[in-house]
C-alpha cells in the first residue's frame, strides 16, 4: 500500500515540473554562491 | 532606548496579540483549534514554515558568526530543497490523507502504540526544554544590551506569545506567523540598507565585499572534506539533507503546519516555498555580520559588544589586565582601519603590483585585532566562569542599539520578538497537540464531547507556555545547560528519521524492529554526542573512586579503546549525527524486524485510503 500511494501522488506532472524547477533553482543558486565568492576573493 | 523606539516594539505586540486573539472565532472545535480545519492557503502555511523555523537564535547568533567568520553559515541549508522536494514526495501525501493531528499518530497505526509513545514523548520533552531556551536565549542578550531585567524580558517576549496561542490555536499561530515574517524581512532589510549607507563615502560596497573576502569572511561554500567542520558543503548537503527531511518530516511543530493546507498540492508547496527562498534569506542574515565587520573596520568597535561582562571584568582584581589588552586593542583597531583604507586605495587604483602586500597587511592587522579580542574573551570566562560565553552574540544587537536610526532600532527589536516568538507559538500549539491527542485522548478520556478536548487543549497550551517561560528563567542562569538541551534535540532527530523511513519505506519491517531501532540510534548518537566527554570521563576514571569498582570489571585496555573511539566519533559535527542516527536505526531496525515473522497483512496498517 504505501508505495502505492507514493506512486500515485508522485505521478502527478505539475509536481513534477515544480520539483524540477526546485532542484533546477537550487543549483543556479549555488552557482551564484560560489560566483560571487570567486568574484570577492574567497 | 528612544520612546519612538518603544513605541514601534509595542506597537507590534499589541497588534500582534490582537491579531492572534481575533482568530478564536473560527476555532470552535478540535480540528479547527489544531489544523484550522485543513482550510488554509499555501503561502501562508509556507510563511508560516519559515517563520517557525526562524528563531530569534538564528537571526541573533547567525549575524554574529557572518561577523566572526563570515558567510560560511549558509551551508547548513544546502540539503533544504532537496529534503523539501523527497519530504512533498513521501511524507505530505501520507500524513494528510492519513487524516492524522500528529506524525505520531501514523507510527500507532504502521507499528504500535509503544512506538507512538516513545515518539511522542520524546518530542514533548526535547521541545518542552527547546522551547524555554528559544525564549531564554534572545531574553539574555536583550537584558544585557539594553538593560532590562531578565525575567521581564523573558515574560515581555512568552506571555503574549501563550496568550494568543491559546486563544487562537493554530489560526492564531498561522496568521500571526505572516505577519512576524513581515517584520523579521523588514528588520534584515533595515540593518541591510542602513550598513551599506554607513559605509565612509570613499569605500563602495564592493570594495568593501573585498576588503571582507581578504579574511576569508565572504567563503560560502567550502569544499574541503572533514567531518570535524561544522560548515562545509557536503555536510551541508549530505547531514543538512538529513537534519531538514527530520525536522520537516518527523517534528509535530513543522508536520503540524503543512497538515493545515487545503490540499495535499498546496501542502506540498507551503514545504516548497521554503526550498525556494530559505537560502537567498539564510545567505542574507549572515551577509548582515560581514556588513558589520566592515563598518567596524572604519568605526571603532568596542573590545567586548557584551557590555556587563566588559564592566564585571573591569571592577575584577584582573581588571588591569583588561585594560591593557584594551590600550593594545585600540592601537591595533587604528592599524587595522589604515590597512583597510590602504588596501580600498589600492583595489580603486587598480595597483595590482601591491594588491597582495595590501591584502597581507590588512590580514595581519586583522588576526592581531582578533587575537586580542580572544585574549579578552578568555579573561571573562576566567573571571565569571562563564565557560560558554560568546561575544559574537552581542555584536548584532549592539550594533542595532548604538548606530541604528531611531525607530528602526525598535523595528529590529521587534523583529527579534517576531523571530522568538513565531517560534514559541508553534512549539506550543504543536505540545499541546502531542498532549492531548497522543497522550489524554487516547490513553485518559476517551470519549468526551469535542468541546471538552477544545477545553483541554487550551489549558494545555497554557501549561506547556507556562512550562517553557519556568525552563526559559532557569536556562537563563545555567549557560552550558542550553548546550545540552540542544544537543539533545539533535540525537532525537536523526533517529526519529530512521524510525518514519522504516514506517513508510520498507513494508517488511516490523513494530519491534522500529521500537529497538530508536532506541539503538539513540545510543549510538549519544556516543557521537557525547564522545569527547565519555573519553575525558574515562581518561581520568581514577578521580571518580565509587565507579572504580564497577570499572575494573573492564579491562583497562579495552577501556582504553573505547575512549580512544569515543573522542574519534566526539570530533564529528552535529550535522553528521542525524546521518548516522537514520541510518542506525535502518539497520537496526531491518534486523530485529527479519527475526520475526512477517506480518499477515503489512499493508492494512498504513491504510489510509
Amino acid at each position: 500500500m504505501t508505495r502505492d500511494a507514493i506512486g500515485s501522488d508522485s505521478g502527478d506532472r505539475r509536481m513534477h515540473r515544480i520539483y524540477a524547477g526546485v532542484i533546477a533553482v537550487e543549483v543556479v543558486v549555488l552557482l551564484g554562491i560560489w560566483l560571487f565568492q570567486r568574484w570577492f576573493g574567497a | 532606548m528612544h520612546l519612538l523606539d518603544w513605541a514601534v516594539v509595542v506597537v507590534y505586540l499589541v497588534w500582534i496579540v490582537w491579531d492572534g486573539l481575533r482568530r478564536s472565532k473560527a476555532t470552535t472545535e478540535v480540528e479547527g483549534y489544531f489544523l484550522a480545519n485543513r482550510s488554509l492557503p499555501w503561502w501562508a502555511v509556507g510563511l508560516s514554515v519559515m517563520a517557525t523555523q526562524l528563531s530569534a537564535i538564528t537571526l541573533v547568533g547567525t549575524t554574529g558568526r557572518g561577523y566572526a567568520e563570515g558567510l560560511g553559515v549558509v551551508q547548513l541549508y544546502l540539503g533544504l530543497p532537496i529534503a523539501m522536494v523527497i519530504l512533498s514526495v513521501t511524507v505530505v501525501p501520507f500524513f494528510y490523507r492519513a487524516k492524522v493531528f500528529t506524525a505520531y499518530e501514523y507510527l500507532e497505526r504502521r507499528f504500535d502504540s509503544k512506538t507512538r509513545t516513545l515518539a511522542s514523548l520524546l518530542f514533548l520533552l526535547s521541545r518542552a526544554l527547546s522551547c524555554g531556551v528559544i525564549v531564554a536565549a534572545p531574553a539574555v542578550i536583550l537584558s544585557i544590551v539594553l538593560g532590562w531585567n531578565l525575567t521581564l524580558t523573558i515574560l515581555g517576549i512568552g506571555l503574549p506569545t501563550v496568550l494568543y496561542t491559546m486563544v487562537g490555536g493554530v489560526q492564531a499561530v498561522t496568521w500571526t506567523d505572516v505577519k512576524q515574517m513581515g517584520v523579521i524581512i523588514a528588520g534584515v532589510g533595515a540593518a541591510v540598507v542602513v550598513l551599506v549607507m554607513s559605509l565612509p563615502g570613499h569605500v563602495s560596497v564592493g570594495e568593501a565585499l573585498h576588503i571582507a573576502g581578504a579574511t576569508g569572511r565572504m567563503q560560502a561554500l567550502d569544499f574541503q572534506w572533514d567531518l570535524s567542520k561544522t560548515y562545509t558543503f557536503w555536510s551541508g548537503l549530505v547531514g543538512g539533507l538529513f537534519l531538514m527531511l527530520s525536522y520537516f518530516g518527523c517534528d509535530q511543530s513543522q508536520v503540524q503546519r503543512y497538515l493545515t493546507a487545503k490540499s495535499v498540492d498546496e501542502g506540498r508547496q507551503s514545504l516548497l516555498m521554503s526550498a525556494y527562498f530559505k537560502i537567498p534569506l539564510q545567505f542574507l542574515i549572515p551577509m548582515i555580520g560581514v556588513l558589520m565587520f566592515v563598518f567596524y573596520l572604519f568605526h571603532q568597535p568596542p573590545l567586548l559588544f557584551n557590555h556587563q561582562h566588559d564592566a564585571q571584568v573591569r571592577a575584577s582584581a584582573r581588571g588591569s589586565e583588561y585594560r591593557a589588552i584594551e590600550q593594545e586593542f585600540n592601537s591595533a583597531y587604528e592599524t587595522r582601519r589604515d590597512a583597510a583604507e590602504a588596501l580600498a586605495a589600492v583595489r580603486r587604483a587598480g595597483a595590482a603590483g601591491t594588491l597582495g602586500a595590501s591584502e597581507d597587511a590588512f590580514r595581519d592587522s586583522e588576526a592581531r585585532v582578533a587575537g586580542l579580542r580572544t585574549k579578552a574573551t578568555s579573561l571573562v570566562r576566567d573571571v565569571t566562569g562563564d565557560q560558554a560565553f560568546g561575544d559574537v552574540n552581542y555584536v548584532f544587537p549592539t550594533f542595532v542599539t548604538e548606530h541604528m536610526p531611531i525607530g528602526l532600532v525598535g523595528l529590529i527589536i521587534a523583529a527579534i520578538f517576531a523571530a522568538a516568538m513565531s517560534s514559541i507559538a508553534a512549539e506550543l500549539n504543536a505540545l499541546s497537540t502531542a498532549t492531548v491527542i497522543d497522550f489524554y485522548r487516547r490513553l485518559w478520556r476517551t470519549s468526551e464531547s469535542d468541546a471538552h478536548y477544545l477545553r483541554v487543549s487550551k489549558a494545555v497550551t497554557l501549561f506547556w507556555g507556562l512550562v517553557a517561560c519556568t525552563v526559559a528563567i532557569f536556562a537563563a542562569n545555567l549557560g552550558p545547560l542550553i548546550d545540552v538541551v540542544n544537543r539533545f534535540g539533535s540525537f532525537f532527530y536523526g533517529s526519529l528519521l530512521g524510525v518514519f523511513v522504516l514506517a513508510i519505506g520498507v513494508k517488511r519491517a516490523t513494530s519491534r524492529g522500529a521500537f529497538w531501532g530508536l532506541l539503538a540510534g539513540m545510543a549510538v548518537v549519544s556516543f557521537f554526542a557525547f564522545g569527547i566527554n565519555l573519553s575525558d570521563f574515562l581518561n581520568h576514571r581514577e578521580e571518580w573512586p565509587k565507579l572504580a569498582f564497577a570499572l575494573q570489571v573492564v579491562p583497562a585496555d579495552v577501556l582504553d579503546s573505547i575512549s580512544g573511539y569515543a573522542r574519534a566519533a566526539g570530533t564529528i559535527s552535529f550535522l553528521w549525527h542525524n546521518v548516522v542516527g537514520a541510518t542506525v536505526v535502518v539497520v537496526v531496525g531491518l534486523l530485529v524486524s527479519f527475526t520475526e515473522q512477517p506480518r499477515q497483512d503489512p499493508a492494512e496498517a498504513g491504510s489510509h485510503e
